[in-house]
């Protein structure tokens, strides 16, 4: 087929020069963001880089540099030249994958570096037959092409490995594309939805609830389409100070029924809707709450103390009747580290069974107070916000999909080769003579011990049935 | 004896097995090269009980968790890897002098671990954001992709050398002309940076899927991700070059050492150098 003449603009697309040069300018602009900090209030960069400095990484948006319109740009154009170079090449693969192969010269197949001869005997037909049925039973599926000279046999594996690259290179579009599905901006400035994708927070005391929570962008509100309420905070730590675990009890309500409650960590994250909330932080509200444990059932119930009010009666609800507690005398102690002061208290509670239990209790510091009927555990301590991150990203199976594309295609494109294998039979001085021909775009070198092997094995099933 | 001990012995078999491989490359003895494949096996295996052990006291603290999450540890594990990788390399392409330029990485890695004082080598429990099946995976990932870079550099810095010596005609006698034939060097770089290209992309993958579960974004543009993106620029680069570009031999050589220092600073110096949020390894 003749070459048709390119328009220029599109050979320039597709070229791999082209894709060098947005490769490597990607990869050295990327550097400057990771020199300079990211998303810093404007003080800084003067602070930090002088008053040029901070005119420079102004005028090219360097604080904020992956999200440029110059970088945008150049991940578009690398888009544009991966698109490109692919539609461009791929007719040219198709063509190498689908070739006639039994269509070969035989004096052409003869020039091949990869062959082996096998002197059979007998007549060309029942060499020819005992090949098929040798090759399939080695996992060759072999076409077969009458030619004027002799019998040609053609298989081949992995064709399909030649659109590794390919497959590579459609993953990164992938990608890309699921980061713009995914992307609060597009969201809202695109498709006009915020509630599309959004990435923000919330920060929620114990004890309430929110329909809302606020962009990190620019702290709009963001329905839900539901309501989060947090039942409780706790954080845990090790022996020697560092933080164990930061642990959010979370309940989720439609139309104020209760649909489904659980705890949240880091890196345990609650997915609802599509939408997910995160264990990212959390607040002392310098406000004390008493935690009530009921270590029979598990069944957590948090008071909020109110400090104009503090020995309020607080009642609950247990399976037997009803629980009451309060605080009856409260004094300031130094705390034990030596810095600041403590609370130490006098506890007072009741449950369905039993006279009411009194007993002294630390700020902060757990007790378990035993009942007729059960255990609980009783621990007064700050009221805490927690700090939620919640984010939609409907871009996120895109991205990992394209990421699971991406590590078959690499190991097609690297590890898996398309290996192409001929048997020509004809006859030399009255016996016939089988030439085993190989070809592999990939590992030669492993390919032709393969060869060698088939070439092998028929001679010498050839030796036991004669 | 504990995993400290242990870790010794394997900084001593390294380096004897480094020097092994160097008097095989000077003196062209084979014995002394078998010598230095026994000693790096033997190192391996004693690397290998003693991260095991590492493991098991971790458990004896009450804090189990794999070793693999500070500096002191992600050192012990490169260094493993990077010993493994080269006795692979050496098995699959019967080049034992490569030994002269691959084993000596590890070495300095542990010889390193025990010399810098500011790095803590407390078995300390895992902040909530580690505390991730992920973690496994990603590190695991990273560092094969990191042990097989190293090698590809220590192989460009062969080539290298053997190319100077090629171009002044030096005679198969002498220590430059003896190294492996350029076009074999040259073949083996490209098949270990396509190694270590495919587990650096596993690498990041996995560690993309881990900071969606942790962070709640599986990209931010940290430094540490930025730099690792740069790294997996350059091979791509690199690659790239050599398939439709052709370039091969002393570009492909210098393209191995360029992103060596390219993983070492995702590596290193990011730890050091750069804020973020990725900064387990720094202490």
């Amino acid at each position: 087929m003749a070459a048709k003449a390119k328009n220029p603009v599109w050979a320039f697309l597709a070229s791999v020069q082209l894709a060098l040069l947005l490769i490597g300018l990607l990869a050295s602009t990327s550097i400057i963001g990771t020199v300079v900090q990211q998303n810093k209030p404007p003080e800084h960069y003067a602070e930090t880089w002088g008053k040029t400095g901070a005119a420079v990484i102004d005028a090219f948006n360097l604080d904020d540099m992956y999200n440029s319109v110059w970088f945008l740009a150049l991940l578009g154009a690398f888009s544009l030249n991966l698109t490109v170079c692919s539609i461009d090449r791929l007719p040219g693969v198709i063509r190498v994958v689908r070739k006639d192969n039994l269509g070969t010269a035989t004096e052409q197949l003869l020039k091949m570096k990869m062959q082996h001869k096998v002197q059979r005997g007998g007549s060309v037909e029942t060499a020819a037959q005992h090949l098929l049925g040798y090759l399939s039973g080695k996992g060759w599926k072999a076409a077969r092409r009458d030619k004027e000279d002799g019998t040609l046999f053609f298989a081949q594996k992995g064709g399909w490995t030649r659109y590794g690259v390919y497959v590579v290179h459609i993953s990164i579009l992938i990608i890309l594309l699921g980061a713009v599905i995914g992307s609060p901006t597009v969201a809202k400035k695109i498709f006009k939805n915020p509630q599309f994708a959004f990435k923000g927070g919330v920060l929620l005391p114990e004890l309430r609830s929110t329909e809302r929570i606020f962009s990190y962008d620019d702290e709009s509100e963001i329905p839900l389409g539901f309501t989060v309420r947090c039942n409780f905070f706790d954080i845990h730590f090790y022996d020697n100070g560092m933080p164990k675990d930061f642990v959010s009890g979370l309940t989720v309500l439609e139309q104020g029924k209760e649909v489904l409650t659980t705890n949240i960590e880091v890196n345990k994250p609650l997915t609802y809707k599509g939408i997910t909330f995160y264990q990212s932080s959390y607040n002392d509200m310098h406000r004390p709450i008493i935690h009530l444990t009921n270590l029979t059932t598990g069944k957590k119930t948090v008071f909020p103390v109110n400090p104009e009010q503090w020995d309020a009666t607080h009642s609950w609800q247990e399976e037997g009747g009803q629980g009451m507690l309060r605080i009856q005398e409260a004094r300031s102690v130094p705390a034990e580290n030596g810095t600041g002061t403590s609370t130490e208290m006098q506890m007072w509670l009741m449950d369905s069974q039993g006279p009411p239990s009194m007993f002294p209790m630390s700020y902060g510091r757990p007790v378990i107070v035993e009942r007729p009927s059960t255990k609980y555990e009783l621990k007064i301590g700050p009221h805490y916000a927690t700090g939620l991150q919640v984010s939609k990203d409907p871009g996120v199976w895109w991205v990992y999909s394209g990421c699971a594309l991406m590590l078959l295609g690499l190991y097609a494109a690297f590890f898996m080769s398309h290996r192409k294998i001929w048997a020509y039979v004809h006859e030399v001085n009255g016996g016939a003579v089988v030439v085993f021909i190989g070809n592999a775009n990939k590992n030669s070198l492993g390919f032709e011990k393969t060869l060698a092997a088939l070439a092998e094995g028929f001679s010498s099933k050839n030796d036991s049935s004669n | 004896m504990n995993s400290s001990q242990l870790f010794g012995i394997t900084t001593i078999a390294y380096l004897l097995s480094s020097v092994c491989y160097i008097g095989l490359f000077v003196f062209r003895n084979k014995k002394v090269g078998q010598v230095g494949l026994g000693l790096a096996v033997l190192g391996i295996l004693a690397q290998t009980v003693g991260l095991g052990l590492r493991w098991q006291e971790s458990y004896t603290l009450g804090i189990g968790h794999a070793p693999l999450t500070n500096m002191y540890e992600s050192l012990l594990f490169f260094a493993w890897c990077a010993a493994i990788f080269y006795v692979l390399l050496e098995i699959k392409f019967k080049l034992p002098v490569i030994g002269a330029f691959a084993m000596p990485i590890p070495f300095i890695t542990l010889a390193y671990t025990s010399v810098d004082k500011g790095l803590s080598r407390d078995i300390s429990p895992l902040v909530p954001a580690l505390q991730s099946n992920w973690l496994i995976a990603h590190v695991i990932t990273c560092f094969i992709g990191y042990g097989a870079f190293a090698v590809a550099a220590g192989l460009g810095i062969m080539y290298l050398l053997k190319q100077f010596g090629h171009d002044r005609k030096f005679s198969a006698d002498t220590l430059i002309g003896s190294l492996p034939e350029l076009r074999t060097l040259d073949d083996v770089i490209h098949k270990t940076i396509v190694f270590g290209f495919m587990w650096l992309s596993a690498g990041i993958i996995t560690g993309a899927v881990w900071a969606n579960e942790a962070w709640g974004t599986y990209w931010s543009w940290d430094p540490k991700e930025t730099w690792s993106i740069i790294t997996w620029f350059v091979y791509a680069l690199t690659l790239h070059a050599r398939f439709t570009r052709g370039w091969n031999g002393s570009r492909i050589a210098w393209l191995a050492i360029i992103g060596f220092i390219s993983v070492f600073f995702t590596y290193f110096g990011v730890n050091y150098l750069l804020a973020g949020l990725h900064s387990y390894g720094s202490n």
